[in-house]
């Protein structure tokens, strides 16, 4: 999936003129010139610069470079639910976790992906625990990083 | 006591030699498995490595990478298909020494050029590292100043088609870094209220998002390949090859002192020096023509010049914190989270830990050879690991190592996020390894910066006031205008005609 240059310069423009909005109240520190609006107000000024010489060259390009064009997978639903999948399983990941605990969500993470692109429910599912299951050893038994347990931690203690 | 007795121990016991040895083989794995580039299996280390002392920390990076860009030449042989980047240059040439039935000398050239070249670069750096770092000491914010514009700039011009794309991304990596309480005021920018932003967007999940999590979101979308084929048993690596490095030694010479001097320039790495090198070797080659039909010299060049690559992109890290290529730039992330900040006073007080470093990257090299052996024998059963499979591992590794950094899912939000903005920039052209090194560099940029503005007093000729920062200057701002006055000229002969 790809946009027209001109398209992203004007997302740039507009990021910048947020961002440099949000300089204005920045602290000034008294008897002093340079404060911690400077740095940022000249990278505000960078995306600015590179948005319209982006929009210019999107301008140029128009002929060739359609609005956004959108080649196989942006069309293919089977690619997008693959796109899905794995940006669904990190959010999963994230909101569960904590109660539902590592492993559980490691496993179902790992599992539905793994069927999606293969497609074999029973090596799948055994392959999924042996990873999930690996991948707690090594940083909850030898780093010591508190994974939580969630509702297996009644089973554990 | 001599630094380097002091070293020794440091590198030479069990729990440095037994990390190594791992991190070889999951070097090999990672480099050998398309898709999966060195920079990932830096990225994936990262967050085993932040548990540990810096000297092992660095052993097993050197050792994973050094690996895993000679492993890459392994499916490049095999099936044409480049295990990483730094093997594209040459993947097609060497597939088609497969095809003549010369797989074995194909690989074993390109195993036995990538020691050569990555002790080369090697010996480059322990020679060359300390005495720059002499000079280095005598830097200030001015000279730093410089020295981290022209770095990011050559970033920008050496590792993309497009000079203008290079550079949003840039500023894209410099804007997140000023994320968080900055160092003049002390006051909070652009942290939404979160107070997770306080201290910034962290590094080492935001590194993990670009470049394992936007892998990973491109392979979801990418055709799914070819299943491998059926692939023989390699066993005569190392027959013949003393013909071919007596017949094209100069090539190795070549190869490792461009692909040490590509390493050295910020933000070019193994996959631009193959590159040049391959081109080069072909432009001087007294038969060109055999060039493409499955012919070794160029193998010998590019295969020597990418591992070189590696080692020399350690010199800018180690002398100035100026990050050499993507790889370096994510271990100085890792050393300043660590609160170890490389620089030259590195040098002065803790020598053994830099002579330990030294002493790793000989040894990386030294095992390349027969664990690369091994790698190749067990080529077969490493191809065929299917891609439905080590996608979700890396997604699962990813998740936990970066949670595991804070302990906190706020890591794993901004791994995420970074991934989808990794993602949709690739897609539309923009490279990531600038936004990386802006990253990184971004708060050493603003603090030489602002402090060089307070102590010049806004006075902007006093950024040129001393001898090494006005060539430095002078570089810099060349380099930048360079293009428009080339335009320009171009124009003006042009009309002339």
């Amino acid at each position: 999936m790809r946009f027209n240059d001109a398209i992203l310069g004007i997302v740039l423009i507009g990021f910048a003129a947020l961002a440099a909005a949000g300089t204005l109240d920045f602290p000034r520190v008294p008897g002093q010139d340079y404060g911690s609006a400077l740095f940022p107000r000249l990278l505000c000024a960078g995306f600015a610069i590179g948005g319209l010489m982006l929009i210019l060259s999107g301008w140029r390009n128009r002929a060739t470079q359609p609005l956004l064009d959108t080649d196989d997978w942006a069309r293919s639903p089977a690619h997008l639910l693959t796109l899905a999948l794995a940006v669904g399983g990190i959010l999963f990941y994230i909101l569960v976790s904590d109660w539902l605990g590592f492993i559980p969500t490691a496993f179902l993470v790992v599992f539905t992906l793994m069927l999606r692109l293969r497609g074999r429910w029973i090596s799948s599912a055994v392959i999924a625990a042996a990873v999930t299951l690996a991948i707690h050893q090594i940083f909850y038994g030898l780093l010591l990083v508190p994974l939580p347990w969630g509702v297996l931690e009644s089973v554990v203690y | 006591m001599d630094p380097f007795l002091q070293a020794l121990p440091l590198v030479f016991n069990l729990e440095v030699l037994g990390t190594m040895a791992i991190a070889a083989i999951f070097g090999l794995v990672v480099g050998s498995v398309p898709g999966l580039t060195a920079t990932m299996a830096t990225a994936l280390l990262v967050p085993l490595t932040f548990f540990m002392d810096p000297v092992p920390a660095i052993a097993s990076m050197v050792t994973a990478t050094a690996m895993a860009i000679f492993a890459g030449d392994i499916p490049g042989a095999l099936l044409r298909v480049p295990g990483t980047p730094a093997s594209a240059a040459y993947a097609s040439e060497a597939f088609a020494m497969t095809r003549k039935g010369l797989a074995e000398r194909a690989l074993g050239t390109s195993l036995v050029g990538s020691a050569i070249g990555g002790m080369f670069g090697t010996v480059v750096l322990v020679l060359s590292a300390p005495q720059l770092a002499e000079v280095a000491l005598q830097f200030t914010q001015f000279e730093y100043f410089w020295l981290a514009c022209l770095g990011l700039t050559c970033a920008v011009f050496v590792s993309t088609a497009s000079p203008l794309k290079g550079a949003i991304s840039l500023i894209i990596g410099l804007f997140i870094a000023t994320v968080g309480i900055d160092i003049t005021a002390g006051y909070p920018r652009y942290t939404l209220g979160i107070p997770d932003l306080l201290g910034g967007v962290a590094f080492i999940p935001a590194m993990i998002g670009m470049f394992a999590i936007a892998e990973i979101l491109r392979n979801m979308v990418a055709a799914p390949s070819e299943a491998p084929p059926k692939l023989s048993r390699l066993m005569q690596l190392f027959s013949g090859l003393g013909g071919v490095f007596r017949r094209y030694w100069r090539g190795v010479v070549r190869g490792s002192v461009l692909g040490t001097a590509v390493g050295i320039l910020p933000g070019a790495g193994g996959d631009i020096a193959a590159w040049v090198a391959y081109a080069l070797s072909k432009k001087l080659s007294k038969e060109p023509e055999k060039f493409g039909t499955g012919h070794v010299e160029g193998i010998v060049d590019a295969g020597s010049a990418n591992n070189a690559a590696l080692s020399g992109a350690w010199v800018p890290a180690l002398v100035f914190g100026i990050p050499g290529d993507s790889i370096t730039a994510i271990v100085i992330g890792v050393l300043y989270v660590k609160g170890m900040n490389p620089g030259p006073t590195v040098f002065i007080h803790s020598p053994e830990l830099i002579y330990g470093v030294f002493i790793t990257f000989f040894l990386a090299n030294v095992v390349l050879i027969p664990f690369g052996f091994a790698a190749i024998g067990l080529a077969r059963h490493i191809l065929r690991i299917p891609r439905g499979i080590i996608w979700p591992i890396v997604l699962l590794f990813s998740t936990v190592g970066a949670y595991a950094i804070d302990n906190s899912l706020f890591g794993v939000v901004i791994m995420l996020v970074m991934g989808i903005l990794a993602f949709v920039m690739e897609e539309n052209g923009f490279p990531v390894a600038p936004a990386i090194l802006g990253l990184v560099l971004g708060p050493m940029l603003e603090g030489n910066f602002m402090t060089a503005m307070i102590k010049a007093d806004g006075e902007l000729l006093a950024f040129f006031e001393r001898p090494i920062a006005a060539v430095l200057g002078v570089i810099t701002l060349s380099v930048w205008f360079m293009p428009l006055v080339m335009k320009v000229w171009r124009s003006r002969s042009a009309d002339a005609r």
